[in-house]
């Protein structure tokens, strides 16, 4: 675990779309997320992949080397994900004993990681612009119950504190030469790691039940957003955006 | 691992959430009922959801040199039962999703089935079958993690199995191909998981022992033995 765990929220914070309003956000992604998943890969999924990294390095703002650190785990996990799919039991192909690859199962990978990066990218658009807390206080106003979101608002600010305190203990720990101890030491270590960090943050919950109840904490944790004008230039720009992939797609089939 | 985003077939991302959601509106209407008996119910709650959280960017000394991380779902499942894990999973699979890019929207459902709801089912039924024995509690306790573990991915591996047949070997040899490559991560990590839990909950006993008989973790007589 590292402090990049937090990097996708700290650009989020700091985008100049954090003052657009959430649903307009939720659409823009959501949209090209279904059109990532229902588009064949060329070209709507490359399509889909351009436009949001256009929309995120551009318009958005973050940085292409944020942008880069935040795609790599999950294009590893795609291509390894990919590679069983690539490989078949048996049948034609090129291969070692029953295990065979094809230029189907080649193709199929192929499609799936194009899918996968397309959807995982347009998911960014909306994760690398808006905090979680922005995305949780839109949910209230869609009606979802209060202590659903108080809990969800609770373990995202809970979050942050057990990281923070995870690292501290984890330097304590390598300060110590933690990690050049025996193997059975540094599973006890690990065991202990975890616990303390279980206890503390129920500790720390406790403490924050109390400090939210001496100002009168009883039902809800509601909090105070910004006012955010609707921005019809904008959702009409999302949508054609959207259908223009959808339209090249239909013009290439 | 997760399901990655755009990985499934749309129909099958449709149906995974349709399965998914009446076990996630159970343990939401769990967690609103714990929620209303006190207002510290859901700090417990909020805390034991960014726990989970945490737990799974912990990497695991693993025998391979390599490093992987536990899901967490048996110890929550045994703490606070599946229906609310069920609820916690999916905040928690949603944070991944938009704060770690782990998982995805599409395949939401699929990894809330796995992760939230058949892991920790599975988990919590085997630490109740075995609590019924007079095996001591750690028994349970290392078998209700490994076994909600090594579910999960079973489960994925079974998704998997049904959106990607063998062009040969059809959903049977999917299935044990998927199943074969998870088998060589997996099988590890689940006893290890398990390992940790034994050695987790024995840390529990010795400095939290109030809280877990609170919980009904653990008897009476257990905690005297400490």
């Amino acid at each position: 675990m590292t402090s990049h765990d937090t990097t996708i929220d700290d650009a989020a914070w700091a985008s100049p779309w954090r003052r657009r309003r959430v649903g307009e956000k939720v659409l823009l992604s959501v949209s090209l997320v279904l059109t990532a998943l229902l588009t064949p890969p060329w070209p709507g999924c490359v399509l889909v992949a351009c436009l949001s990294v256009f929309l995120i390095l551009g318009p958005a703002r973050i940085r292409a080397s944020l942008l880069a650190t935040v795609m790599i785990a999950p294009v590893t996990f795609l291509i390894i994900g990919a590679l069983p799919v690539a490989i078949h039991l048996g049948g034609d192909g090129w291969g070692i004993g029953p295990v065979r690859i094809n230029a189907d199962g080649a193709t199929t990978a192929l499609g799936l990681i194009a899918h996968g990066i397309a959807g995982t990218l347009a998911l960014m658009v909306l994760a690398t612009t808006t905090p979680m807390v922005d995305v949780i206080t839109w949910l209230r106003a869609l009606r979802v119950p209060d202590p659903l979101l108080d809990i969800a608002s609770l373990t995202y600010r809970l979050l942050f504190v057990l990281l923070s305190t995870t690292l501290a203990v984890r330097q304590a720990q390598v300060a110590r030469l933690g990690d050049a101890a025996s193997w059975r030491r540094r599973w006890h270590a690990l065991a202990s790691t975890i616990g303390s960090i279980i206890l503390r943050s129920w500790q720390r919950a406790t403490n924050l039940q109390r400090g939210l109840e001496g100002r009168g904490y009883e039902e809800s944790l509601r909090t105070l957003s910004p006012r955010r004008a609707r921005s019809w230039p904008f959702i009409g720009v999302s949508l054609a955006s959207v259908a223009g992939v959808w339209a090249t797609c239909w013009v290439l089939a | 691992m997760h399901i990655a985003e755009g990985f499934l077939p749309p129909i099958q991302c449709a149906v995974w959430f349709a399965a998914s959601a009446p076990f996630v509106i159970h343990g939401a209407r769990a967690v609103i009922a714990k929620a209303k008996e006190s207002p510290e119910n859901k700090l417990l709650l909020a805390a034991a959801g960014a726990f989970t959280f945490v737990l799974s960017a912990i990497k695991l000394p693993s025998v391979t040199g390599s490093s992987s991380h536990p899901t967490g779902t048996g110890a929550g499942a045994i703490l606070f039962g599946p229906p609310v894990m069920a609820f916690l999973g999916t905040i928690v699979l949603l944070f991944q999703a938009l704060l770690l890019a782990h998982g995805g929207l599409t395949t939401l459902g699929a990894n809330v089935f796995s992760m939230a709801i058949a892991g920790p089912w599975a988990g919590y039924g085997i630490w109740k079958l075995i609590r019924r024995t007079s095996a001591p509690a750690w028994v349970g306790v290392f078998f209700a993690m490994a076994v909600a573990d090594l579910v999960t991915y079973c489960v994925t591996s079974v998704q998997l199995a049904i959106a990607f047949p063998d062009a040969a070997s059809g959903f049977a040899g999917a299935l044990t191909k998927f199943l074969t490559v998870f088998a060589v991560t997996q099988i590890p990590l689940a006893v290890a998981e398990g390992v940790l839990g034994v050695l987790l909950f024995g840390f529990f006993t010795r400095v939290a022992a109030p809280e877990l008989l609170r919980l009904g973790v653990l008897k009476e007589k257990e905690v005297a033995h400490v």
